[in-house]
């Protein structure tokens, strides 16, 4: 017997194993394309590898009958192609160049199909195992999707952990193991001895072959285009030393050519710069530890810069800076006589601070004066009961670096009005926040930075944002100074006499005179002079309609510093570039857009166009038999229920938006987010794979499903509108207790979220049982479309408006279950006949 | 049941088009390796250069002059310099390409457009002692070359400096001085200079630099992503009683605040230069020309 049910441990064992892997192999080969790329191009490149599971459904649409009679063999070889993909595709991704910086001018066709096709196989192969056991599992659907959902739960943990001990290309390779355990698993009984002798033998044999030839192959190489490729090639570095994790790798370099001091001053005589040490990201430079062999006050260059202009007007007393890297914010704290305490998320900076790095830097972080407190600058602001004189947020990216990876729409959560305003609150009476940023031509990062800055005085009650303002500008670099109380006259004549001694540009000074602006770092325009006059006045609103970028406050909503365009703005400017780079080099929202547009390019094509072909045929064939009978006739299938996959696609909608959203609040709330990403991920999933368990022991009518939709639908909207009051409470609350509060808040909706699916696909198996791979087909490309569509819907409208995205489709999904609507399931059971 | 696609059917289409596309594949490679093999100088004497010169012409009328570069010296230099003999030899076809071209190590050749107005912004003269960090391919010192007496120019990586080297000499480039070695110290020897071009933008300006720089001179620097908008940093050394430095920043797109898109589009190219709007020639009916930078 080859085509009987397997043992439900089997069949869920090999699940469990595959959907572990599938979602490690999504992390590992993120972290993969980050190292090697940029990672918002690491999140296209998974995104397209994703919809691998959407087109699984068709794939096991077309194989029809084919896979159902012999189920356990199938999945066996989907499964052993699933390892061997895992292991040998890194290997061969590596071999084939592809620059994705140099796609303005090179489509690179060949090589982005190869990658494509590389990383979609796995998840396709993945999606079929999947498709298949619940296609074939009948009742046991339900159990099989609690396996599915587990087992992603189990396995996002565990490549994050992983990601700690390995360097990620050797964990890619590991994962093999996991297609290889599903194989065993499903090839194990009595019955599959022939095949287990014919595929498992050679299959295994042949995955560990090729995991053994791409471990002895080098690591693959990072774009040529990186810092770090571009300052080794040049024959003059030296590799001090590197960690890796899973926030990335970083890497300390050694160079004479690395003289790091943006804002210096062009007063300042020629000298040399001590030496520097390089610290990279992923390939990025990230900052510069300069070497330190004595007294701070020998390094002149530190007084000479424009990031010393807070430390210009106070001196003395306590500092914190959020970020530590490298230390020059530290160091410059120290030469203005202020103790340093620091705030570092990457705690492998701070492992090569206090290790390698120590010496060279004069064992800068264990000097007296000096405190580093490792964790997330919001969640210490929040906990800390301390109180400062200055708050200093450097630039959290080093100069020049986005230039080349453009802008991702990531989230920035420290450049919110939220954020500043707690950095507001850690200052002492008479303390001042220091802000920077590198200056983006056309003008608008410097200008939103000011915009948010002024809207997060006016929330602590300031009426005169003006008075407690300070900026000054070269012609890289914006430094605002904002005060919890006005900044006198003797503060602002310091402030003249700074920025007059050492050649830089005033932007806004209390009372200062236009013709101040603009002197020495010429602009076409003064546009940030006239900016700030015009946030600081009455003009506001109209400037900041008006403006051709997005340089409105940002929020905690929409978190989104980085993201300035305005799509209406985008034709002038496109005009003017004459289409060199109509997005200003914010590429990723470009790249979002093509990843939303390819995934309904692939639905359209792998779902709705074979289901066309399927109905066109039908229908010829029921002409036929029509002409032949003379009568007319059912035909022995009939296509999926329209509504049928409706519901199917809303509840992947829903169920991807509702988790994202609860991403985003979550990873806010707990501070961290590594760890957050990885509990509300697991804890959603894992809750997701009880209700799944519990669903397969409802009854067989459409009230349980109904009824869970309507509870999904009840709680999704709480979250949606009262989240961020349920969380405030606890926000300076240990880790522990907000870990446990989120997981709280998580598990019962998440438990709901896990029940409707199987109750459908149950449904479907009893009606349509054929239709499964279309549903499961729907399901894979909505959730892969819903990522995307969310990412848009945050930037423009923010989180609140994704959450609200989940409930309207979960409402959907309600609409179609529910018995008397027009698609219900109740509806269905009149549609006729199995399915193609 | 019926499938759409049999089995067997698929896989010959399949192999069909494999075979069809390794063809393909096997033709371009060999073309490219065609193409590698030949001598550059040997193009030169056979008169394969004429659909270049062409493509050059077109270059320098389209993407340069009708986007307000008007210095003729700077105009003949770019009609005259052959780019396609400094990008690599896969990369000739785009040559003269509205855009930048990879060479290797992550570095480029500029767009044509920048080389032109980074050279133009520079207000060079025939006797001017000119300064480049970063030689690259070589077109830049090449396109200084045609305009000035002088030209020194550094590379830090190794092989770029040696392919420059061989290429200049090849084009008969031979008062070029080329340097391999670290460009941010300058080259003190040479000092001073009238002008001074960053190829390759850096977190400050090298104090060196601005020492090595003759009162009065310019330095300029490309600041921006090598395939993204770039923006050009003009450093002016002042002279007699006022002696300050001070940069000057040049975007290839520009807007005025306070001003809505549709005056944007209206306002896109600010006349400022009286000379710009005696110059409409190469404007065709229509275009939007792009913004001249003052």
């Amino acid at each position: 017997m080859t085509g009987g049910p397997l043992p439900l441990w089997r069949t869920g064992g090999a699940v469990f194993c595959i959907s572990a892997a599938t979602i490690a192999l999504e992390i590992v080969l993120l972290r993969i394309f980050a190292l090697l790329w940029w990672h918002h191009f690491a999140h296209l490149v998974i995104g397209t590898g994703l919809l691998g599971l959407g087109a699984s459904g068709s794939a096991l649409a077309l194989g029809g009958r084919r896979f159902v009679k012999r189920p356990a063999v199938w999945m066996a070889l989907f499964a052993l192609a699933v390892a061997l993909f895992t292991v040998a595709a890194q290997g061969l991704a590596g071999a084939i160049a592809f620059e994705p910086v140099q796609l303005p001018v090179d489509a690179q066709p060949a090589a982005l199909a190869t990658h494509f096709l590389l990383v979609l196989g796995p998840f396709l192969l993945a999606g079929l195992v999947v498709g298949l056991a619940l296609r074939t599992s009948g009742r046991e659907a339900p159990r099989i999707y609690a396996f599915n959902l587990v087992g992603s739960a189990v396995g996002a943990p565990l490549a994050t952990l992983l990601l700690w001990l390995l360097p990620p290309h050797l964990l890619a390779s590991g994962l093999g193991l996991l297609g290889l355990a599903s194989a065993a698993l499903l090839l194990a009984g009595e019955e599959h001895r022939r095949a287990r002798r014919v595929l498992l033998g050679p299959g295994a044999a042949i995955v560990l072959l090729a995991g053994a030839a791409t471990l002895l192959q080098p690591p693959p190489a990072p774009s040529p285009y990186k810092d770090l490729s571009q300052i080794m090639a040049t024959g003059r570095a030296r590799l001090l030393a590197s960690r890796t994790s899973p926030l990335g790798r970083i890497a300390a370099v050694e160079s004479p050519l690395i003289r790091y001091a943006p804002g210096r001053s062009l007063t300042d005589p020629g000298t040399e710069l001590p030496p520097q040490v390089g610290l990279y990201l992923d390939g990025g430079f990230l900052g510069a530890v300069t070497r330190l062999e004595g007294d701070v006050a020998e390094l002149g260059h530190l007084s000479r810069s424009l990031s010393s202009l807070p430390f210009e007007l106070r001196s003395g007393g306590r500092a914190l800076i959020l970020g530590a890297g490298g230390g020059a914010d530290i160091l410059a704290a120290l030469s203005a006589g202020m103790e340093a305490h620091a705030v570092e998320m990457n705690r492998d900076v701070l492992r090569l601070m206090e290790g390698p790095l120590a010496e060279f830097s004069g064992g800068l972080f264990r000097r007296p004066g000096v405190r580093i407190d490792p964790g997330e600058a919001r969640g210490f602001l929040r906990r800390t009961e301390a109180r400062f004189d200055l708050v200093a947020l450097p630039p959290l990216d080093a100069f020049g670096t986005v230039a080349v990876s453009g802008f991702a729409p990531g989230e920035s959560p420290l450049y919110t009005v939220e954020a500043l305003g707690e950095m507001l609150d850690a200052l002492r009476p008479g303390g001042v926040l220091a802000l920077s940023r590198w200056l983006r031509q056309p003008a608008r990062d410097g200008i939103r930075l000011l915009a948010t800055a002024i809207a997060a005085l006016e929330a602590r009650g300031v009426t005169r944002p003006g008075d407690h303002l300070l900026a000054a500008r070269d012609w890289s670099q914006l430094v605002i100074v904002a005060g919890r109380e006005p900044f006198n006259a003797d503060e602002i004549a310091a402030t003249e006499a700074f920025l007059d001694r050492l050649g830089f540009d005033a932007v806004w000074l209390p009372g200062m005179a236009p013709g101040r602006a603009n002197q020495v770092h010429i602009l076409e325009e003064p546009v940030y002079h006239r900016a700030a006059t015009a946030l600081l006045g009455r003009d506001r609103e109209a400037f900041l309609e008006e403006y051709p970028f997005d340089v409105r406050p940002v929020r905690d909503d929409r978190p989104f510093f980085f993201h300035t365009l305005k799509w209406a703005s985008l034709p002038v400017l496109g005009r003017q570039l004459g289409g060199s780079d109509p997005l200003l080099g914010e590429w990723s929202t470009l790249l979002l857009l093509w990843s939303a547009g390819q995934c309904v390019l692939f639905a359209a094509l792998l779902l709705f166009l074979p289901l066309l072909l399927a109905r066109w045929r039908r229908r010829r064939r029921m002409a036929r038999e029509e002409q032949r009978s003379g009568a007319a006739s059912r035909g022995s299938c009939s296509p999926i229920p329209a509504h049928a996959l409706g519901h199917f696609a809303a509840l992947g909608i829903g169920y991807m938006t509702v988790e994202m959203s609860l991403l985003q609040r979550l990873t806010l709330f707990l501070a961290q987010p590594i760890y957050a990403a990885t509990l509300v991920i697991g804890l959603l999933l894992l809750a997701s794979g009880a209700g799944s368990l519990v669903a397969g022991r409802m009854g067989r009518g459409p009230e349980g499903a109904s009824r869970a939709l309507r509870w999904i639908l009840l709680l999704s909207f709480l979250h949606a509108v009262l989240l961020p009051l349920l969380l405030e409470p606890l926000r300076g609350a240990p880790l522990a207790a907000r870990a446990l509060w989120a997981a709280l808040l998580l598990l019962p909706l998440g438990f709901v979220m896990g029940i409707p699916f199987p109750l459908a696909l149950r449904a479907l198996h009893e009606r349509h049982p054929g239709a499964i791979p279309r549903a499961w087909s729907a399901n894979g490309f909505a959730s892969v479309l819903a990522t995307s569509v969310a990412a848009i819907l945050a930037l423009a409208a923010g989180y609140r408006a994704v959450a609200l995205l989940g409930v309207a489709a979960y409402a959907g999904a309600y609409r179609s279950a529910t018995p008397g609507n027009a698609g219900s399931e109740a509806s269905a059971q009149d549609a006729g006949p199995p399915a193609c | 049941m019926r499938y759409p696609l049999k089995g067997g059917d698929a896989m010959a289409r399949i192999l069909r088009t494999l075979a069809l596309s390794t063809l393909c594949l096997s033709v371009s490679f060999c073309s490219a390796g065609a193409s590698a093999a030949q001598d550059p100088r040997q193009d030169r004497d056979e008169g394969l250069d004429r659909p270049y010169q062409a493509a050059r012409k077109r270059m320098v009328k389209r993407q340069i002059r009708a986007r307000g570069v008007k210095d003729p010296a700077v105009l003949r230099a770019m009609e005259r310099v052959e780019r396609h003999r400094l990008v690599p030899k896969t990369r000739r076809h785009s040559a003269y390409a509205d855009g930048p071209l990879p060479i290797g190590h992550g570095q480029t050749i500029s767009q044509p457009y920048i080389v032109a107005l980074m050279t133009e912004r520079l207000r060079l003269s025939p006797g001017d002692r000119v300064l480049e960090v970063g030689t690259g391919s070589g077109y830049q010192a090449a396109v200084l070359a045609e305009i000035v007496s002088e030209v020194f120019s550094i590379e830090i990586y190794r092989e770029l400096h040696e392919r420059a080297k061989e290429n200049l000499k090849a084009l008969g480039y031979e008062t070029i001085r080329l340097r391999h070695g670290d460009g941010a110290r300058g080259w003190k020897e040479e000092a001073p200079f009238d002008a001074i071009i960053v190829t390759c933008a850096a977190s400050h300006i090298p104090p060196a630099l601005v020492e090595q720089l003759k009162p009065g001179g310019r330095i300029c620097i490309p600041v921006g992503a090598p395939f993204g908008v770039q923006r050009l940093l003009l450093v002016e050394k002042g002279d007699g009683s006022d002696a300050k430095v001070r940069t000057r920043t040049i975007t290839e797109v520009r807007f005025v605040p306070l001003l809505a898109p549709r005056d944007l589009k209206k306002r896109s190219r600010p006349p400022k230069d009286p000379e710009e709007r005696e110059d409409p020639q190469e404007k065709k009916p229509g275009e939007e020309a792009r913004p001249a930078s003052p």
